[in-house]
């Protein structure tokens, strides 16, 4: 009741224009269109995502500094170190990966049976049969959600045993069991990678000495690691909204997938080096060669190093030898995708990469041996380049370089765009996502591939 | 049967036809728009006195607005007022972009003491009215959680007990922010919008359904987004957060609502709602500082209302109501504030409502040639600053005779 006497004045303005203000008063509300202030983004973004991931992450820290601290004391015998890995491996896949324990332990048996068959049976391409069983195994039973979830753990155990097995293809000698078990389930790199050697692995044992300073890298790759997935999952999404342009909004989402991916390989480097691995092992990207890129391979190179070595030591070299320079570039974009699960998508961007760098490695090769000029895929050493035209006694040197990144940067832009947070991120992105997310952009980076193929073939 | 339907149809009668012109006339006052829209205004120099802005709480014509319990809420949850003021504005701005190019275009009288910002229509309960008793509380829910994550309100407190996680097994993601603002943005909307809505008549129960209906838009559009991190596109990590959505978004979903808003009228048995408004029930916790109404409260929502047209779906909690059609809005009608179309600019080229044809309601329209003057040629200074060119442009436009 209070207050009522003021509904009641509404009658004085019967018959009275001057009570109502003219139309044009009326679009005095300037409409500021709202942005979510930082304090917000801090708040509804930021903060639980990290937050989310430091939780996340204390388990494996833990299990990858009880390593190192196993390596480190003198009284742990050899045996014994390794029981320790494999047992740090158990927890951290039960806590991490349980979808896939038990296949995993299963797996480990077989492949380390498979290494007793005589070295006929276990040559050339049969090393990678229990592999692609496996694989398509999980691909075909495993619900799609938990398989998406495990793929990459998967994938280090996978990479881990054929590298182990063509090692051992011309020895008969066997790897020792402890050896080989603290190989496959080494708590340090189970879940994020990345794939290490086995030399690599047993050295880890050999290792004494405490290095105190490398908990500071540890530290700061940590601290990069979060800050690339705060700009994943909420600068990303700030700086653009959806309405923007859809070339912006493909640069934004590919941004978001190449920022997710080296949040993964910081933390991964992080917790390498707490592992106590070696540091000039532990850097596993280069972000900055992949944003400015000098050209498709080098991308591809610098994307992720471990598993590039891997790919050019036990798949593309072996496969040069029989295929020649395509044949093998084509065989190792296949194994990639097979690694990375039967997902159409992954394989769609795998091959239409591999397509590409072969196309721009192939174009620029012609274009540098034609000018004899430093405009190749790959960067000319700086002491003996031996194209005469380099970037400092050229402009035009550096303006195709130049040229080449912005074209590297749109494939980029155009093949990373589908890696979203849709709907289907948990369960792997379908055939029909591919398709009109490219149909969207009308397929403009095939058809820019296509011309520069052109290109190749009428200046060859 | 036939003589049943028939009593049926009789005793509908007897209920619709008495109350609707009755309620109305008899409780003139209640139920008619809210005076604290006027809260919009409230900084504005040539209307009230000139204030500082951060001194609202203290502005004696700020408290001519409020109702008595409104004053108290504000008394006690200080930061309040500058976010519902927020809001109000932010309300007025959505209704007219919504409705830039209709010919009711959402416009506001020059706030005077004593006056209801949006003018008479609101004494109809047609769909605008609707509409306004929507957005405007829906701006209220808006603004306030937006104020509380900017920590400008002392009395909301984020709620950090839910934050325990399970080291093993499946994790069910779980919220770790303050999920809460938006919970206290509702309760505050309720308290304070709601204040004098009792619900007892048909307009009453109306401003309540609509006022409800735009705070549930607002809750339900805040949405928990996540992101999967692993080895090259894998899921090995999924990481979410909460998004609160863009004023724009809700404006967007009222006016879609607005456009299929139903009529109704109240039926005899009032029904609870059953789960609609999950979030009202956890009130207990981090609750608005303010005092129970008792009993009547529990009762105040737990109301169906029956739409006009049996044969159509009684309305849900998102959806607009309205009791009467809307009146033409062509010519000028000052017993309805109404100030028609005359003047208006319209789009000689458009077949919709901001056509020429149709805003002007058939009465014809003049074709003007005016300079318009705009910032043109805006450059970016490092660091951080525009300029920009006045730029004179000739410009045609058409305004209803």
């Amino acid at each position: 009741m209070d207050l009522m006497p003021m509904y009641d004045d509404d009658s004085e303005c019967a018959g009275d224009q001057q009570c109502f203000s003219t139309n044009m008063d009326d679009y005095d509300y300037e409409y500021v269109q709202e942005q979510e202030s930082l304090v917000e983004l801090y708040q509804y973004c930021i903060s639980p995502t990290l937050n989310d991931t430091l939780w996340y992450l204390i388990p494996l820290t833990i299990a990858s500094f009880t390593c190192n601290v196993a390596a480190r004391i003198n009284y742990i015998p050899h045996k014994m170190f390794h029981s320790i890995t494999a047992s740090t491996g158990i927890y951290v896949l039960y806590n991490y990966a349980y979808e896939c324990f038990f296949l995993l332990l299963f797996y480990v048996i077989l492949s380390y049976l498979f290494l007793h068959l005589p070295k006929k049976h276990r040559q050339g391409t049969k090393v990678f049969l229990p592999s692609i069983f496996l694989i398509l195994y999980c691909e075909v039973f495993m619900h799609a959600k938990d398989w998406n979830k495990i793929r990459g753990v998967v994938m280090i155990a996978v990479m881990k045993a054929i590298s182990l097995t063509v090692d051992m293809s011309d020895t008969d000698k066997i790897v020792n069991v402890h050896e080989y078990i603290g190989y496959m389930l080494c708590g340090i790199t189970a879940i994020f990678g990345p794939w290490t050697s086995f030399e690599t692995y047993t050295n880890l044992y050999n290792e004494k000495k405490w290095k105190l300073w490398w908990f500071f890298v540890v530290i700061s790759y940590a601290i990069v690691g979060l800050f690339c997935l705060s700009i994943s999952n909420c600068w990303t999404n700030w700086i653009l909204s959806d309405n923007a342009a859809k070339w912006m909004v493909a640069f934004r989402d590919a941004f978001g997938f190449r920022t997710s991916h080296y949040f993964v390989c910081f933390i991964s480097s992080a917790i390498m080096l707490l592992g106590g691995y070696p540091l000039t092992q532990s850097l596993l990207t280069k972000p900055l060669e992949i944003e400015v890129p000098r050209s498709l391979v080098q991308v591809v190179v610098s994307w992720n190093m471990p598993m590039h070595n891997w790919l050019k030591t036990y798949v593309f070299r072996p496969g040069r030898k029989q295929l020649g320079r395509f044949g093998a570039i084509i065989l190792t974009y296949l194994a990639s995708s097979l690694l990375h699960g039967l997902n159409f998508q992954l394989a769609a961007v795998l091959l239409s990469l591999g397509f590409y760098t072969y196309i721009e490695y192939q174009l620029r090769q012609l274009l540098a041996t034609e000018f004899n000029a430093c405009i190749g895929s790959k960067q000319c050493s700086a002491y003996k380049c031996e194209h005469l035209r380099t970037t400092y006694n050229c402009y035009w040197v550096v303006l195709v370089n130049g040229a080449f990144s912005i074209l590297a940067i749109f494939h980029l832009a155009y093949l990373g765009l589908m890696f979203d947070a849709s709907e289907t991120q948990e369960t792997g992105y379908s055939y029909q996502h591919t398709i009109n997310k490219w149909s969207e952009l009308n397929f403009a980076s095939h058809w820019v591939a296509c011309t520069t193929y052109l290109a190749y073939y009428l200046i060859r | 049967m036939m003589t049943m339907r028939l009593w049926m149809m009789l005793g509908a009668l007897a209920v619709a036809v008495p109350t609707l012109p009755a309620e109305v006339r008899t409780n003139k006052n209640r139920g008619r728009g809210s005076m604290w829209w006027g809260i919009a205004k409230a900084g504005e120099p040539n209307n009230l006195l000139p204030m500082p802005a951060t001194s609202l709480h203290m502005d004696p014509t700020v408290y001519a607005t409020l109702r008595r319990k409104q004053r108290r809420l504000a008394r006690d949850n200080p930061g309040v007022l500058m976010a519902v003021a927020r809001g109000a504005n932010m309300a007025i701005a959505e209704c007219q972009h919504q409705f830039r190019n209709r010919r009711w275009n959402c416009s506001t009288k020059n706030f005077l003491r004593g006056k209801n910002l949006f003018g008479k229509i609101v004494d109809r309960g047609c769909r605008e009215t609707a509409f306004i008793y929507a957005i405007t509380s829906a701006a209220v829910t808006h603004s306030i959680a937006r104020a509380c994550s900017e920590g400008s309100i002392q009395s909301c407190s984020c709620d950090y007990s839910h934050q325990s996680r399970g080291p093993t097994g499946v994790r069910d993601w779980e919220w770790g922010g303050c999920s809460d603002n938006i919970g206290y943005g509702f309760r505050f909307s309720r308290e304070f919008v709601d204040t004098g809505e009792r619900g007892r008549n048909l307009r009453e129960k109306m401003n309540l359904h609509n006022n409800e209906a735009g705070r549930t838009h607002v809750s339900a559009e805040m949405r928990q987004e996540c992101k999967c991190h692993g080895m090259s596109g894998s899921c090995t990590v999924k990481t979410c957060w909460m998004r609160l959505p863009s004023f724009r978004s809700i404006g967007d979903n009222l006016k879609d609502r607005f456009d299929g808003a139903s009529r109704v009228m109240v039926s005899n048995s009032d029904r609870a709602r059953g789960v609609s408004n999950a979030i009202s029930s956890n009130s207990a916790s981090n609750s608005v500082h303010a005092q129970r109404e008792g009993l009547s409260r529990r009762h105040r929502y737990n109301f169906q209302l029956k739409p006009y047209n049996p044969e159509h779906k009684p309305p849900g909690v998102k959806d607009l109501v309205y009791l009467e059609p809307s009146p033409p809005f062509c010519e000028k009608n000052p017993k309805l504030g109404i100030l028609g179309t005359h003047g208006r600019q319209c789009n000689d080229t458009s077949i919709g409502v901001d056509g020429c044809d149709l805003m002007c309601c058939g009465r014809g329209y003049k074709t003007q040639e005016i300079i318009v003057v705009e910032r043109c040629n805006c450059t970016f200074h490092w660091c951080c600053e525009v300029k920009c060119q006045l730029c004179k442009s000739r410009k045609t436009i058409h305004t209803c005779l």
